[in-house]
Order: C-alpha cells, then sequence, then structure tokens
C-alpha cells in the first residue's frame, strides 16, 4: 500500500463535538445497513443450531441437541484443539517465512526486488483449493509427481512428500497464506523509521543482533496483527483440509461444517452449531487482530519520510537468500502451475508423464462450455461489484466513524470487523436464509451482497487506516478556506485517501475472484461463477476441467491486477 | 442369495421374477432393433416452446448433463439451465427453496427415490405421466411421480499399472471377496454411503439387503484394509487413473468407461450381484415452465432421449427398446476380453423398509465400522 507516503500526524480532537446530533440520522442507516448485511446472518447462523431442521422444515423444532453434541462431546472438541493448533501452527510457519521474505526485500541488497516482490505475492492470484488441488498432483504419496519422479530418476522408495497427512495440510494452508504475513510486515518495514537501526549499527551491532533487538520489535504489531489474521483464516478455511483427503487426514472443524451440509442426514443445525464454535474461537483472534492493527497504524507511519533505508550488504549470504526465495516461488507458484497446466493438456491424471496422453480437448470442450462462459461473465460482475460497494461503504463507514464521530461510532466499528469471525461457508448459510424470502435470491445480488458482508472488514480497515494518516489540518485549512464539508472531503480528505481506497478495491477484487465457501452456498442456475464450477468439477465432473477453470480464474485475476497497475497505478504492496 | 430367500420369500419371489425380468431384457438389448422416436403432442410442444426455458436440478456429471440437454435443446429449441449438486444437499436445498415459494426447478434428478416419495407425500412433486414413460421398466418407475433416466451398475475397478496380472485374475475370479483381501491394505478407495444415494444403494446391498449374505463382518474386513474415503466418488475414480488407489469399489460404467476412453489404466468387472441404483426424474408441482418441464420427461423417457446419453455416457437404458451402439457393435470396452456385462443386477430394493426408512440406519452402522 501506498498509504505509508502520506504524513500521519497525531489524531487531532473531535472537531464537531457538539454537532454530532446532526448525524444521528446517518449513523442509524449505517447501522440498519450493516445490521443487515451482517449482524442478521449471523444471528441466523446461532437461532439455525438450536433447531433441529431448517427454519421452514415443518417437522423442526427449538432443540439443544446440535450444540450440546458440539459443545460438550468428545469428537468436536478433540477436533476444535486440533483446529486451533493447526492454525497456531499455519500462522506460525507463515509468518515466519513472510517476514523472512519481508525482511530480504525490504533491508538487504537483493536484486530485482520489484520481481522478486511480485513473486512473493503471486500465489493470491491462486484460489487456495486449486493450489490444494496442485499439490495432491504434485505429493500424493503413491501416484503425486514429485514422488513418482524421485522414485523413477532418483531410485527412491517411498514417497518423498505426502500432502495427504497433518504436516502435509499444514505447509500448504501456511504456503498460500505467506503473501498476507509478507504484505503486513513489509509494509511495517517499508514504513518504519531506519534511522533507529541506523544508531544500533553505528554503536557496532552487527546485522542479526539489530534486526532481533531492533527491527523486530518496532515491527512486532504488524506481526502480531499478521499472526492472528493468518489464524482467523486458516480456521475457516475447508478447501485445502478437504482437498487433501479430509477428514481422514486431519480433523479440521470447517471440513465437518461442509459435511454436515453435504453427507446424509444434512444436518444445518450441526453446522450452524460447529459454525458458532469456530466463531467464538475467530473472535478471540479477530480481539488480538484489531488491537495489534490498532498498535501497527499507530507504529508504523509515525515519521515514515526523509531518510533513506540503508540496504544491509547479504555479500556471500547473497546466494543462500536468493535460493530461499527461488525455493518459496518453487514451492508456491512454479510446481502448482505445472500441475496444473500438465492435467489440464492431458486425456487424465496420469502419474507417469511418459505414459500421458497429451490433448487440448478439455482446453476446447471448458472454453466453449456455455456454462463456463456464463461463470466468467457473472465472476466478472460480481468481482466489479462486490470491491465498489464494498469499498465505498467502506468509504462512508471510516469517514463518518473517524471524521464525522458519528453516534455509536465505536460499535459500527466492531460490527464491521466481525465478518471477519464468521468462516464463509457459515456466513454462506447465514446470508441464505437471509435471503431466501426475497428476490435477492439466486440472483447475482445474493453474491455480491455476501462478498461485501465478508470483505468489509478488509476494505473497510484499509481506507480507515489511510484516513487515520492524513494531517487533518490540511481539511482544517480546507475548511477555514470557506470550502463546504463536501468539498473538503471530496476535493482533499477522498483524493488523499485514493492510493489507499485503490488497494482495498483490489484485495476485495482477488477474494471476488476466488471466493468459493459462500459461493457454493448461494449458487443458482443464474449465479454460478468460476469458482464454483471448479470446485463442482472437482467434486462432480473432472479434474481436467477444475484445473482449466482455476487457470482462467488466474488469469482473471492477473488482468484485473495488471488493469490496476497500469490504468491506476494502484498495488497491493508498496514500492520499495 | 439363498439365505436372503429363506429370509424373505416373497420379496425374493419378486427378486428373483425381476432378475429374470432384467436379465432376459439385457439379452434383449444385443438383438434390439432401434424403436421409431416417439413424437411428443404437438399442443404440448408449443406450450412449452412458449415457455422458452427449463431449469433442470440434476445429479449426473456436469459435461455429459450438459451435451444430453443440448440435444434436448437442438430438438425443441428450449435452452436448459442445468444445475449439478449431489442428491442429499440438492434435494434439500430445492425442498427448501419450494417450502418458501422461490420456485426455480422445473425437473429435479436424484438418486433417491425415497426422498422423491416423502416430497410427493407433501404436495410438491407434479402428477405427471409422460407417454413415453411407457417404455420404462416397471420397476424402474412410480407411475405419475418418478420416472428412471439410467440404471448405473457398480463394481470394482482397478489400475492394471498398480495391479499385477496375477491380482487382475484373482479380482476377476474372487468378486467380492477380493474387497476382504489384505494384500489391498492402504491401496484400496471406497466412497462414504453418506454422500448420496449411489454410494448408499451400492453400500445397503452389503449391509441391508443382502445382509446375510455380507453383512457387518464383510464390511469390517474392508475396513480393516484402512481405505481412503472419498466423500464424492469422482475424485476417487480420478485418484484410481492416476494410480494412487490400485483398487476402488463403487465403480460405475458411466465413469470408468470414459476414463477407459481418455486411455487410463484402467479396468472394471461386475460381481454377482452387482448393485445398480437409478437415476431418476420427476417434475416439481410449482415448476415455473411446467410444459417445458413436461415436454423434457417425455423426451428424457423416450428411447430418442434415452440414446442420446449413450453418447455421452455408457449406462444401461431404463428402457427395453433402447441399447448402447457400442455394445452392439462391440466396439470400445465392449470388445475387451476381460469386460463382461452384470449378469445379475441387484436392483429390487426400493420397497425394502430397510431402504425406505428415512434414518437411513444403514449409514450410522457404516460410520461406525469406518470409525467416521
Amino acid at each position: 500500500m501506498t498509504v505509508a507516503d502520506i504524513t500521519a500526524r497525531p489524531l487531532a480532537k473531535p472537531a464537531r463535538a457538539n454537532g454530532r446530533g446532526r448525524y444521528t440520522a446517518l449513523s442509524v442507516g449505517l447501522g440498519l445497513l450493516l445490521g443487515v448485511l451482517v449482524v442478521v446472518p449471523v444471528v441466523l447462523m446461532f437461532l439455525g443450531a438450536v433447531r433441529t431442521g431448517t427454519f421452514v422444515d415443518p417437522r423442526a423444532e427449538f432443540s439443544l441437541r446440535s450444540m450440546l453434541a458440539v459443545y460438550t462431546t468428545l469428537p468436536y472438541l478433540r477436533t476444535l484443539a486440533i483446529t486451533v493448533g493447526a492454525s497456531l501452527l499455519v500462522s506460525a510457519i507463515a509468518c515466519a517465512t513472510g517476514i523472512a521474505l519481508a525482511w530480504l526485500i525490504a533491508r538487504t541488497d537483493l536484486p530485482r526486488k520489484g520481481w522478486m516482490e511480485n513473486s512473493v505475492i503471486a500465489p493470491l492470484y491462486l484460489s487456495p483449493f486449486v493450489g490444494a488441488l496442485a499439490w495432491l498432483i504434485l505429493g500424493s504419496p503413491n501416484a503425486g509427481l514429485v514422488n513418482v519422479l524421485a522414485r523413477d530418476v532418483f531410485g527412491m522408495s517411498g514417497s518423498v512428500i505426502n500432502v495427504m497427512t497433518p504436516v502435509g495440510i499444514i505447509l500448504i494452508m501456511a504456503l498460500y497464506n505467506v503473501p498476507y504475513a509478507y504484505m503486513t510486515v513489509s509494509s511495517a518495514l517499508k514504513g518504519m523509521d531506519p534511522s533507529m537501526e541506523e544508531a544500533s549499527y553505528l554503536n557496532g551491532a552487527g546485522v542479526f543482533s539489530t534486526a532481533l533487538r531492533i527491527t523486530f520489535p518496532v515491527v512486532r504489531p504488524a506481526i502480531i496483527s499478521a499472526f492472528f489474521f493468518v489464524f482467523v483464516l486458516t480456521a475457516g478455511t475447508f478447501s485445502i483440509p478437504a482437498a487433501l483427503g479430509g477428514t481422514q487426514s486431519m480433523p479440521f472443524l470447517a471440513v465437518d461444517i461442509y459435511r454436515s451440509t453435504a453427507t446424509y442426514p444434512v444436518d444445518y443445525s450441526r453446522a450452524a452449531a460447529i459454525g458458532t464454535l469456530l466463531f467464538w474461537i475467530s473472535l478471540i483472534g479477530v480481539a488480538f487482530y484489531r488491537f495489534a492493527s490498532r498498535v501497527a497504524s499507530r507504529f508504523v507511519t509515525v515519521t515514515a519520510r526523509g531518510y533513506r533505508t540503508r540496504f544491509i550488504k547479504l555479500r556471500g549470504w547473497k546466494a543462500p537468500s536468493i535460493g530461499i526465495i527461488a525455493l518459496y516461488v518453487l514451492l508456491a507458484i512454479v510446481l502448482p502451475y505445472i500441475a496444473l497446466l500438465y492435467v489440464s493438456f492431458t486425456s487424465f491424471t496420469s502419474s507417469s508423464i511418459s505414459a500421458a496422453r497429451w490433448t487440448l480437448d478439455n482446453f476446447q470442450a471448458v472454453i466453449s462450455s456455455v456454462s463456463v462462459r456464463k461463470s466468467l461473465f457473472n465472476t466478472i460482475l460480481v468481482s466489479v461489484l462486490a470491491p465498489t460497494l464494498a469499498v465505498m461503504l467502506a468509504i462512508v463507514l471510516a469517514y463518518s466513524i473517524r471524521r464525522l464521530k458519528v453516534l455509536g461510532g465505536a460499535t459500527l466499528d466492531y460490527v464491521a470487523m466481525f465478518p471477519i469471525a464468521v468462516p464463509g461457508i457459515v456466513f454462506g448459510t447465514g446470508v441464505f436464509w437471509t435471503y431466501l424470502m426475497t428476490p435477492v435470491y439466486g440472483s447475482i445480488w445474493i453474491l455480491v451482497l455476501a462478498f461485501v458482508a465478508t470483505y468489509i472488514p478488509f476494505a473497510y480497515r484499509m481506507v480507515d487506516t489511510s484516513l487515520i494518516q492524513i494531517d487533518k489540518s490540511l481539511e482544517e485549512a480546507s475548511a477555514i478556506c470557506g470550502a463546504s464539508h463536501w468539498r473538503t472531503a471530496s476535493q482533499i480528505t477522498f483524493k488523499l485517501i485514493r492510493p489507499g481506497v485503490l488497494s482495498a478495491w483490489i484485495l476485495v477484487f482477488i477474494f471476488s475472484v476466488r471466493e468459493v465457501s459462500a459461493a457454493i452456498m448461494l449458487a443458482s442456475p443464474t449465479n454460478t461463477v468460476l469458482a464454483v464450477m471448479s470446485w463442482d468439477y472437482l467434486e462432480f465432473g473432472n479434474v481436467q476441467n477444475a484445473a482449466i477453470v482455476g487457470l482462467l480464474q488466474t488469469a482473471l485475476l492477473i488482468a484485473g491486477i495488471l488493469a490496476g497497475r497500469f490504468v491506476f497505478r494502484v498495488q497491493l504492496s508498496q514500492p520499495t | 442369495m439363498i439365505k436372503s430367500e429363506d429370509a424373505r420369500p416373497l420379496a425374493s419371489g419378486r427378486r428373483s421374477f425381476l432378475r429374470a425380468t432384467v436379465g432376459t431384457a439385457m439379452l434383449a438389448m444385443f438383438v434390439a432393433v432401434p424403436a421409431l422416436a416417439q413424437e411428443a403432442n404437438p399442443e404440448l410442444v408449443a406450450a412449452a416452446q412458449a415457455e422458452g426455458t427449463l431449469t433442470f436440478y440434476h445429479t449426473t456429471a456436469i459435461d455429459p448433463t450438459a451435451t444430453w440437454t443440448a440435444a434436448f435443446t437442438e430438438k425443441y429449441g428450449i435452452e436448459t439451465q442445468n444445475v449439478r449438486g449431489p442428491s442429499y444437499p440438492l434435494f434439500d436445498r430445492w425442498l427448501t427453496e419450494e417450502r418458501v415459494g422461490q420456485h426455480i426447478a422445473d425437473v429435479i434428478q436424484i438418486t433417491d427415490t425415497v426422498l422423491i416419495e416423502a416430497a410427493h407425500d407433501e404436495g410438491l412433486i407434479a402428477d405427471y405421466t409422460p407417454a413415453s414413460g411407457e417404455g420404462i421398466r416397471p420397476e424402474m418407475k412410480k407411475e405419475g411421480v418418478w420416472y428412471t433416466a439410467f440404471v448405473n451398475a457398480m463394481g470394482i475397478a482397478w489400475n492394471t499399472d498398480r495391479v499385477t496380472p496375477e491380482e487382475e485374475q484373482m479380482i476377476l475370479e474372487q468378486g467380492w471377496d477380493t474387497l476382504k483381501d489384505l494384500r489391498w491394505k492402504g491401496r484400496i478407495a471406497t466412497g462414504t454411503p453418506a454422500s448420496g444415494g449411489s454410494s448408499y444403494s451400492y453400500v445397503y446391498m452389503f449391509l441391508g439387503g443382502e445382509r446375510d449374505t455380507f453383512g457387518p463382518d464383510f464390511v469390517k474386513a474392508m475396513a480393516a484394509l484402512e481405505p481412503q474415503v472419498y466423500d464424492s466418488k469422482s475424485p476417487m475414480y480420478d485418484r484410481l487413473a492416476a494410480g494412487e488407489h490400485s483398487i476402488v469399489d463403487q465403480a460405475s460404467q458411466s465413469d470408468m468407461g470414459g476414463f477407459y476412453l481418455s486411455g487410463a489404466p484402467v479396468r472394471w468387472t461386475f460381481p454377482s450381484p452387482t448393485p445398480a441404483n437409478l437415476t431418476v426424474q420427476t417434475i416439481s408441482a410449482n415448476a415455473p415452465h411446467p410444459n417445458a418441464a413436461k415436454l423434457f420427461q417425455e423426451w428424457a423417457m423416450s428411447s430418442e432421449g434415452q440414446a442420446a446419453w449413450f453418447e455421452v455416457a455408457g449406462v444401461l437404458s431404463a428402457r427395453e427398446d433402447t441399447v448402447d451402439p457400442r455394445k452392439t457393435n462391440g466396439t470400445d470396452w465392449y470388445a475387451e476380453p476381460w469386460y463382461s456385462d452384470p449378469e445379475n443386477l441387484y436392483i429390487d430394493y426400493l420397497a425394502d423398509p430397510g431402504y425406505v426408512d428415512p434414518a437411513k440406519p444403514i449409514i450410522a452402522e457404516w460410520n461406525t465400522i469406518f470409525q467416521r
């Protein structure tokens, strides 16, 4: 993000303390909007957990059966412990990798940093479950391409890697979460005043000692924020563990939720009850995340200007460092895309490349498929509408809370962050019930509403951070010169937060193209998106077509990102 | 088989009769002459064309179904909107939509007749008897309610790169008993009966209808091999073709045929008795395009509609007068020495109390055995 370019000053005191009454309508309006978008689906999730059937099932009645089973019986509590433990591990690995990569790229004299940075965040352009599918093709114990090659070429026995184990699942989940950790920590590092590090060097401290005693403590809030963010995202992920062997490989709460809604007896009550359990866990993570990100945003940009970062000379460590980044790029991008391209161009998934039957038929079939074309169109529509509306709402929210100090601002702030705590698949069910009896149901708009609600926390937090960092005196100068409130906002504030807004738009765009959990729950004949097509192909069609649709998603994401970069000059990561 | 006859003489008599009927019908397939396409009522065609579109909730694979419905669109100019889902969640969702008045689906295709009959009792299924339904075998329809589109037999499949010729011979000779052989430990995969009608029907034979022959001991012996259990069968077939698994059960002709044609090293057999399940279609009582739904049902049950399915998948027809042309010509897998048709289809379980029990107790029993 380019937010650090903007000078930040301590927050000015509320300028309009006695004018709050004027914004009551705005406050109530925003409250109602967030209420419908966010609170109703979550409340319905809780209500669904205490019924024996769906809301419209004539035989359903009130019951604590599911809640008791989920909250008090051993299988669920064991799965809960494994989910929390695995998510913490994923977070720790992703953050350690993200920190190392961020430090190497932001602080050392590595060459081609722009290219390296783009490589590090490139896994964002692949839908996580398509990435999991790629790793299944590469690393399943018997037929994984890597294992078969190791056996055929190097005469090794057994399997070199096995992704269908707890360790495998944790590492794959960590791999696809590294970009989030990287972006947060990198942004903090780039915004940090390097003079403290300079002072450390001048006093004779070494690179390692300085990194450990100066750099690390300063960016610690960003690291904590990234840690809990990745933790919450991971705990709610169902597609990666589901694709890599499901419960048999590693029990995971989100997989249990999916199975409750997809296998007999279809039990929405149990799914909702597990959802509430996951909700509390995530809420704790979100509380830490909120705390840390607030501290981080206060910390990071205090005096980020007028200094030139001294890049540490890696000398003999340059080659190993480049090796680490190359290894990450190999594991997160090169190998998965090779696997996806391999299955896309072969008639079946052969573990022996020499025995593979190469064909263009799959591509032709997918490209000429009417359903795929429709879903491509739907995906474009949703991925433009959802981020646009989410960012607009985020601007209004942030401006109202931060600048207009509307009534109940703290509550609005909290509610806007709520959806992070709800896993997509559970939120999808809540959204399903919220709109079932409205004309929105089954249309493209139910997806747009679901995505706006799901991603409002990201958009809001990014826009809010931009707003915090704008020197209020600029707006006050405008007001003193006689500019109206609206004119000040449009000419000064909104122009200054534009980079943050565009970054938020791009991030929500990426999420909207990739999102599968909620979209599966809300799919209808007319609103199918690429992510759902890909999942359906994987589950009920063939892996070849699932891979091709996954590649189409990547193509769409890259097109969107390139458009953002060259048309709007927006980047997900700020320049080094 | 004898034990089961002792246990339920009446039902078993019916079964023997049906088996004989199916057997005769299958024999007749070799010599069957394609029936003349039955043309639908022009008034119905006009009314359906005025509606112009049709929403089809289906459970068969995505692309083959799209090709199949495209043949209907080409003939009548009526576009179809296909929605694919696994039987249980798809049907559950349709029920929810109907109960709140969101009428979206016109025709629903699933693999569980019990659910359809329950919805019929609730008044959510249209009573319609397609004229072409007359040609559907008597045991494969409930007149006016549901009609079978396809019959899928399920057997054992293996990857020839992962199984030795001796092992292949053993599979062919031992039939179902091979699924208890310890040599498959860590090499076998299966599907959970909780995933849908076809897997449920398959497991029902072992734990329900033919319990005296197989029963929990058989399933326990299979569980002892620690199979990889899939919630959905398509990924399991893909992993078999890749060689992740040496052998799988619940192998359907429609899927294995597709892998065979793509050059995958797979073969399959139908041990006796061969569980088969019906893919059935019904019309929603509140179908937004009722005439298009009726016309589609007419077409799907006609010899023309059934023959169109053979263009994309190899299954048995629910009609006696329709046969897979590959079979008639002896091409593809029909020409392979290892292939033979199922001889003793296990299909007359639809009225069994154990099968229609909405609690589906065998799923819980299977879950206990497999510790899931």
